[in-house]
């Protein structure tokens, strides 16, 4: 418990008055349950559970600032790069293939993610990602009749 | 008699390959550590849109069951349980490993999960219909409140911290809101964005909680920590003798039933009941100090448990429409989306899909005991899959399963938020299981509520008129009194 929690209770916070706000544009409602019934409930919960998880983070932060120092996390840049990589491939992914198709977007993405994995056969990566598309591709298309998306001109 | 016709069902040249399927699929994905059973069910879902409903049930069934074995075979073979509720098992199985009794722990662990499951499934064929056709006198009122108590499962679920817990489980809840609203069909906060008009499915928020999070999370393991390499198990003697058989069976039928009624209780599951099923095998043994050390009742006991509750937790999933731990809410999940609603009215109205559950789930655990100890020796190489592979698939297989629900590229981006979503939820200790409760049963509980209002002309004093409904408010505070006693022990003077 500290900065993170404190950090996050603020996030929750935030986002449950802004909720709380926006209900008031629903349509007022007088019989059974208005709309705004269920979500103002929520939001208001939230905010009291965050108020409590910002206790929480306050108490731990004088608390334990030694051992949140030591615990500090091993995340080193490399991976959050490589997070980040992988994101935005997957993020290009679901752009493109409604673009460029279902057989012509998933070896590049299966390939980087591969790569992002650390595969270094090139053999394998070529064989892996280019197969599995294939068989995917038939299994669906196929067997379960799901039009996966395909390149058209037009 | 319906149930020989569910048997049948199952048995049927067009039907059985998929229970088959799925036992294989669920001892696969048990087995591999970071891929749970819920992470199975997940990604079985695209692949069983085009079976008949029965089929696809038995297959999740199957998927189910294989998981909850599979997990033990990377408990003893690597000591890294392969889902939570085999970490029980990890304690005297890899010990036994060690000693070079890989074999045998495996075969026990084999022969406990089998005879756990069936004995829960007994339990399950005459408990379940009894339990429904109490719960089909039931009105909104008593249905809001038991879905209430439904909802105190997320403090169970919360793991570390019970707020946390409780804040992913309000998260569900809010994410649920958004869409059509069920009683008067006004478009919450959806911005007039006809895609968010129609809410989250809960199909590409499941792949992106449970999935793509754990791509994420594989992804920082490969690259920060050292790979550990495990010296290779030889598999010789996988069978215990008959006179060990008949000492070992003597902890499995107990710990199997006691593993059937943990089940049954929602907000328990495997976990739990494997822990208490090994303290309990290390109690009433005579030598209570060779566990931890490679005791074979130490994997006998917290396997059959672990497979008990399978069938004991299917129990207020199928008749009162509450799942009992994250895996039964994933697979609600999937059952609302092959077009089922658990619940009392399921054995009324679909006693055709009951029957071959039943049958799908015995069978399901004659099969782990025939697979599991005529393919023991390709166990070690399951756990050879290099991640490298096993994950860009499993991250295409997720965007497919959030594609096929509607053919839509935006499900798949969901899926992807979602995953990050579920990604920095899991990195700051807040679990995910909550928020799949909340979404599942936030829409019902809604439901529920606005039907009892209409019902009653808007008068909220309905809801605590009914002792069903108020027996269900007393348990849900008993459960939450519970969990908070959990999160917060008395110091002991």
């Amino acid at each position: 418990m500290g900065k993170k929690e404190i950090i996050l209770s603020i996030i929750l916070i935030i986002i449950s008055i802004v909720v709380f706000t926006l209900t008031f544009q629903f349509p007022h409602q007088t019989v059974a349950l208005a709309p705004t019934a269920f979500p103002r409930f929520i939001s208001v919960s939230l905010i009291v559970l965050s108020l409590v998880l910002l206790m929480q983070g306050i108490k731990g932060i004088t608390k334990n600032t030694s051992l949140q120092k030591k615990e500090k996390l091993k995340t080193n840049n490399s991976f959050i790069f490589k997070l980040i990589l992988l994101i935005s491939l997957a993020f290009l992914y679901t752009r493109f293939i409604a673009k460029i198709g279902f057989l012509y977007a998933t070896p590049p993405f299966i390939a980087g993610n591969m790569l992002l994995f650390k595969e270094k056969r090139v053999i394998w990566i070529l064989a892996v990602s280019i197969t599995t598309t294939i068989l995917l591709y038939y299994l669906f298309r196929m067997v379960f009749k799901i039009p996966l998306p395909r390149f058209s001109l037009f | 008699m319906p149930i020989i016709q569910g048997f049948l069902y199952v048995l049927d040249p067009s039907h059985f390959p998929f229970l088959l399927l799925g036992v294989i699929g669920g001892i696969i994905v048990g087995a591999i550590p970071g891929l749970t059973g819920s992470v199975g069910i997940i990604l079985l879902l695209p692949f069983i849109y085009y079976l008949d409903v029965s089929t696809a049930i038995v297959m999740l069934c199957g998927m189910f069951c294989g998981a909850i074995y599979g997990g033990s075979i990377s408990a003893i073979l690597i000591s890294t349980p392969g889902t939570p509720s085999a970490a029980a098992t990890v304690l005297d199985g890899y010990p036994l490993a060690q000693k070079g009794e890989a074999g045998k722990a495996i075969g026990v662990a084999t022969i406990a999960s089998a005879t756990g499951g069936l004995i829960s499934t007994f339990c399950l064929m005459f408990i379940a219909p009894q339990l429904a056709s109490v719960a089909l006198k039931f009105g909104p009122e008593e249905y809001f409140a038991l879905m209430i108590f439904g909802l105190t499962i997320i403090a169970s679920v919360s793991g570390k911290s019970l707020v946390k817990g409780l804040i992913a489980g309000f998260l569900g809840l809010l994410i649920a809101t958004v869409g059509l609203d069920p009683v008067t069909g006004y478009a919450r906060f959806s911005f007039n964005i006809p895609n968010l008009m129609r809410g989250f499915t809960t199909l590409p928020v499941l792949i992106g909680l449970f999935a793509i999070s754990q791509i994420f999370i594989q992804l920082e393991e490969k690259i920060l920590k050292e790979r550990v390499i495990h010296p290779e198990q030889k598999i010789t003697n996988v069978l215990p003798s008959f006179k060990e058989l008949k000492k070992l069976f003597t902890i499995i039928i107990p710990a199997s039933f006691l593993g059937t009624f943990i089940g049954i209780i929602p907000g328990t599951g495997g976990t739990i009941a494997a822990f208490l099923a090994y303290n309990e095998a290390k109690r009433w043994s005579k030598e209570p100090e060779t566990f931890g050390k490679g005791n074979i009742m130490g994997v006998a006991a917290p396997e059959a448990a672990n497979n008990g509750t399978t069938g004991g937790a299917m129990v207020p999933l199928l008749s009162l429409g509450i799942p009992g731990d994250a895996v039964t809410a994933v697979m609600l999940g999937a059952l609302i989306l092959i077009g089922i609603r658990p619940g009392p009215l399921l054995f009324r109205e679909h006693p055709e899909i009951i029957n071959p559950i039943f049958a799908g789930m015995f069978l399901a655990n004659v099969l782990i005991l025939i697979l599991g100890l005529l393919s023991i020796k390709l166990f070690p190489k399951v756990l050879k899959t290099p991640d490298s592979i096993l994950f860009p698939i499993i991250f295409v297989l997720c965007f497919l399963g959030a594609f096929s629900l509607s053919n839509s590229v935006y499900d798949m981006l969901i899926a992807l938020i979602f995953g990050i979503i579920g990604y920095i939820m899991r990195k700051n200790d807040f679990p995910v299981a909550p928020v799949v409760l909340g979404v599942i049963l936030g829409p019902i509980v809604e439901d529920e509520l606005g039907r009892a209002l209409i019902i009653s002309h808007g008068n909220w004093r309905v809801l605590f008129q009914s002792p069903i409904a108020i027996f269900f408010y007393i348990i849900s505070i008993l459960s939450l009194l519970y969990s908070l006693k959990r999160q917060f022990p008395v110091p002991k003077k």
